[in-house]
């Protein structure tokens, strides 16, 4: 949607990440909520009015993992089904991978192959065009 | 028993009232042991005899050789022995033979010491006048004689002088005693203990003898005294199975040539006929058992067999069984044996017809079979008791896939019990899914791929128990196929699922330990990024090289933290091998084009020069990985304007393609050159130039190489170039079950 600045939910554990993808989305314009946690992502969900996307890591504070968001996330009845969600791991494992994109999460980036602004240029991408490029 | 025709030949006087006579029988009595009688039977009495017209007399002399016989006796008034001395010559008269044997001497006597009184030293002086007589050697020969001759008054001995002659010339001790018999009569040289004694004479003589020898010690078995057999009325002789010169006997030739054993015996059981095979089996000839029972061959069972033996066989019912029994030579042979009495019009048995048949040979191999049997019982045993110990289920089914065989590991791990899994389809009794939770269709089912196949099938899969409950396993199907015919499966299985954990659990250790390694790695990346493009201000150019460095250290831990994972994936054996149809050409194009930035950064020449390649089916993944890893490493280590040749040859004589990749650049030194394929080596001159490089990417294209089927080996001269050398099977790469794909690099 244009016009309007998007909302990304960052979910991650590590907290000079969770700061420097908070400093890069707010340099190229995108409003980053943080959370640390499984728990915390998805109350912040429920407070939010508009989440435009969610950049999920895998391994995160608390019980749950993001995989376990995602499963939250994409129940049926439940309103928050159709948030593009980008996971952006260390875990390179296939049945991880597997497992995301079999439960309907846009796209898998693993961190430390790949540069952070690239990440926000595809995010960013993808949410304008609904394609990557 | 025979009976022979004869002829009075003569009488002398050999004493008071005692006369030789000689006769002479129509055919020659064999040679026989001297010391045996006949019984001399006159056809016609001049007076009748209470005792009958037969008499038994022992032979006095050896059979001449044209058949001449002498008997002696002492003349009486009986009508019998009045008969005997009227006789003239050529009067007919009928020898009965045999009519007693007690005086035959045999080699285990050591010493014969004949004792006589009057005519009853006749069988005697038979022996005396045949020792010496060559034809008479096998029964004499080395015997040790004394002859003790005691009469109350010398007028009744006879022969004295022949006696003494004889004696003198024979060696044998001759003791002539007048009055009664007395031990002091024997010689010095008799051991009273195991001489042997014939006793002949008068009935005092006899109890004289009898009494002395015993208060002497001497075995009662020792002393011989005459011994006459009865002749029942009726009876069958030797003259009933001789056949007539004059005619015919189509019968007695056909039993004497038959293959069955065949004698025939009189009512006592004296044989009178026996047939070939019977000579051949027992071993003795038709001669040597003439005058015996069957029991020459026989003595071998028990005794309680004989007593019942011979009961049973004067039943008309006669006797049937298996015995063993011992031929001449002395080896024990194995019979089935009948024998049915012969009657005569009247109902009496006049002799008996027995047949042996020769079954050592079945007996044999009976026993054999026996031993076998037990042997293959044991070993049956063993290899139960083995099948029972195997720790893996092992299940057999036929040819249908029906269960001929469960071991008791089976039925424990999948809770079935036998019973309840034989003649049953496998594949019904227990359902199996994939690793991921997927049904497996029976026809899809590893037991029935195998026997369709005739190959070996090893898988894992989930076996799913009666009561819900599953469990992996890794899987052996073996088909069973001999000359194209199935015969059935052998399944073994093996309950993974605490292997499965423990792999996973190792794995799920690698992932982590990447993970913790990588995000401490992607902080300074980013943060280092964010400087470099200026996020926290701008930067001198000084600045600038600093972070670039920092931020090519930390590129390089994360291609070592990646190559690193790489290698655990191949170590570990859990990563995949997807094959596809691929176009290898494409491919190496495809992996130059990605290269391209590197390649006209340093100006390199890179050609491509390949045969017509087939579709092979590869894993795409791996095939670039291994491409890609040749490729850079070639296009690393050559020098601005350096040349690399790529080469794709196809080699259908031995069923490869040949991959080639040639540089000219720095070479690999020949001292290094050994440890190229090492995990984590880096040449000394790779390092010196600052090249990056993990010192991992050999050690891993290798392993994917070779556990593809192809090979990997190399040519290098320092500051020459590099020659990479890849063969890549025709046949492709094998699909493989894992959790992880090889990352590329």
């Amino acid at each position: 949607m244009e016009g309007r600045t998007k909302v990304i939910l960052v979910i991650e554990d590590e907290r000079p990440l969770l700061e420097a993808i908070k400093r890069k989305l707010e340099n190229s314009g995108i409003e980053a909520v943080t959370a640390r946690s499984a728990e915390q992502g998805i109350a912040y969900l429920a407070e939010l009015e508009q989440v435009d996307a969610v950049w999920l890591d895998h391994y995160l504070l608390g019980r749950e993992s993001g995989l376990d968001f995602v499963m939250h996330l994409k129940e049926a009845n439940s309103k928050w089904r159709s948030i593009p969600v980008f996971v952006v791991s260390n875990t390179a494992s296939d049945d991880k991978v597997n497992a995301y994109m079999r439960l309907g999460v846009e796209k898998y980036y693993v961190k430390s192959n790949i540069r952070l602004d690239q990440i926000i240029n595809s995010i960013v991408s993808h949410l304008a065009n609904g394609t990557d490029e | 028993m025979r009976i022979v025709d004869a002829v009075f030949v003569s009488k002398e006087p050999v004493g008071r009232d005692a006369y030789e006579i000689t006769l002479r029988t129509s055919v020659p009595l064999p040679v026989h042991p001297p010391g045996k009688y006949i019984w001399v039977v006159l056809p016609e009495l001049v007076e009748p005899d209470k005792r009958g017209n037969r008499r038994a007399f022992s032979l006095s002399s050896p059979i001449a050789s044209n058949g001449d016989i002498k008997i002696m006796f002492r003349a009486s008034s009986s009508g019998y022995k009045l008969t005997l001395l009227s006789l003239k010559p050529e009067a007919h008269v009928q020898i009965i033979t045999p009519a007693g044997s007690s005086f035959v001497p045999s080699n285990e006597m050591k010493h014969i010491v004949m004792i006589a009184s009057g005519v009853g030293v006749a069988p005697f002086v038979g022996i005396l006048r045949s020792i010496g007589d060559a034809r008479y050697a096998p029964y004499l020969a080395s015997l040790k004689y004394s002859l003790i001759y005691v009469n109350k008054s010398p007028d009744r001995a006879v022969l004295t002088e022949e006696i003494n002659t004889l004696a003198k010339t024979h060696g044998v001790n001759f003791i002539l005693a007048e009055g009664d018999f007395s031990a002091d009569l024997l010689p010095q040289s008799v051991d009273t203990s195991t001489a042997t004694f014939f006793v002949c004479g008068s009935q005092h003589l006899i109890e004289q003898v009898n009494t002395i020898l015993g208060q002497l010690g001497v075995p009662t078995d020792n002393v011989r005294y005459e011994e006459n057999y009865p002749i029942p009325q009726n009876n069958l002789t030797e003259a009933d199975f001789t056949p007539h010169p004059k005619q015919k006997n189509i019968m007695l030739q056909a039993v004497l040539e038959s293959k069955n054993h065949v004698v025939i015996t009189d009512a006592n059981g004296r044989i009178v006929f026996a047939n070939k095979q019977a000579e051949r089996n027992t071993g003795y000839s038709f001669e040597e058992m003439r005058g015996n029972t069957p029991r020459l061959w026989g003595g071998v069972m028990p005794t309680e067999f004989y007593h019942s033996f011979w009961k049973q066989k004067k039943q008309p019912t006669g006797f049937d069984g298996e015995m063993i029994n011992r031929r001449k030579n002395g080896d024990t042979y194995h019979v089935i044996t009948h024998i049915s009495p012969i009657y005569d019009d009247k109902s009496t048995i006049i002799g008996y017809i027995g047949t042996e048949e020769d079954i050592s040979e079945r007996a044999k191999l009976e026993r054999q079979l026996k031993i076998q049997n037990e042997n293959l019982a044991r070993q049956q045993e063993r290899d139960n008791a083995i099948l029972r110990s195997i720790g893996d289920g092992v299940v057999a089914v036929d040819d249908s896939g029906r269960v001929i065989l469960v071991n008791d590991s089976a039925a424990a791990i999948l809770g079935i019990p036998k019973d309840q899994m034989t003649g049953k389809k496998y594949v019904d009794i227990v359902p199996a899914e994939e690793e991921d939770g997927t049904p497996i269709p029976s026809m899809n089912r590893s037991v029935v791929q195998a026997m369709k196949k005739n190959k070996t099938i090893t898988t894992t899969m989930s076996y799913i128990r009666p009561d819900g409950t599953k469990f992996l396993v890794a899987v052996i199907n073996t088909p069973l196929i001999v000359d194209n015919k199935t015969y059935g499966s052998v399944i073994a299985f093996r309950d993974v699922t605490a292997e499965h954990e423990i792999d996973r659990a190792k794995t799920e250790f690698i992932s982590l330990a990447s993970h913790q390694l990588r995000t401490p790695l992607s902080t300074i990346n980013w943060y280092v990024e964010m400087l470099l493009s200026g996020d926290a201000g701008k930067i001198t150019d000084e600045q600038r090289k600093f972070l670039e460095e920092a931020y090519m250290g930390s590129q390089r831990m994360v291609e070592l933290v990646n190559a690193l994972l790489n290698v655990s994936r191949i170590e570990s054996n859990t990563y995949m091998v997807q094959p596809e149809p691929v176009d290898v050409i494409a491919l190496i194009k495809s992996v130059l084009s990605e290269l391209r930035p590197k390649i006209e950064q340093k100006h390199l020449s890179v050609t491509l020069d390949n045969d017509k390649i087939p579709i092979i089916s590869l894993d795409p993944n791996l095939m670039s990985i291994i491409v890609q890893n040749l490729a850079s490493n070639a296009i690393k280590y050559t020098p601005i304007d350096g040349i690399v040749t790529i080469t794709v040859r196809l080699q259908p004589e031995v069923n490869n393609i040949l991959i080639k990749v040639h540089d000219t650049g720095m070479g690999i030194p020949k001292t290094q050159q050994s440890k190229i394929f090492t995990k984590l080596f880096r040449a000394d001159n790779a390092r010196k130039a600052d090249t990056e490089g993990t010192g991992l990417g050999l050690y891993l294209i290798r392993g994917l190489i070779e556990r593809a089927g192809g090979a990997i080996w190399f040519e290098s001269e320092e500051s020459k170039g590099s020659s990479f050398y890849v063969t890549i099977p025709l046949a492709g790469m094998e699909p493989k079950k894992g959790t992880k794909k090889i990352d590329g690099l």
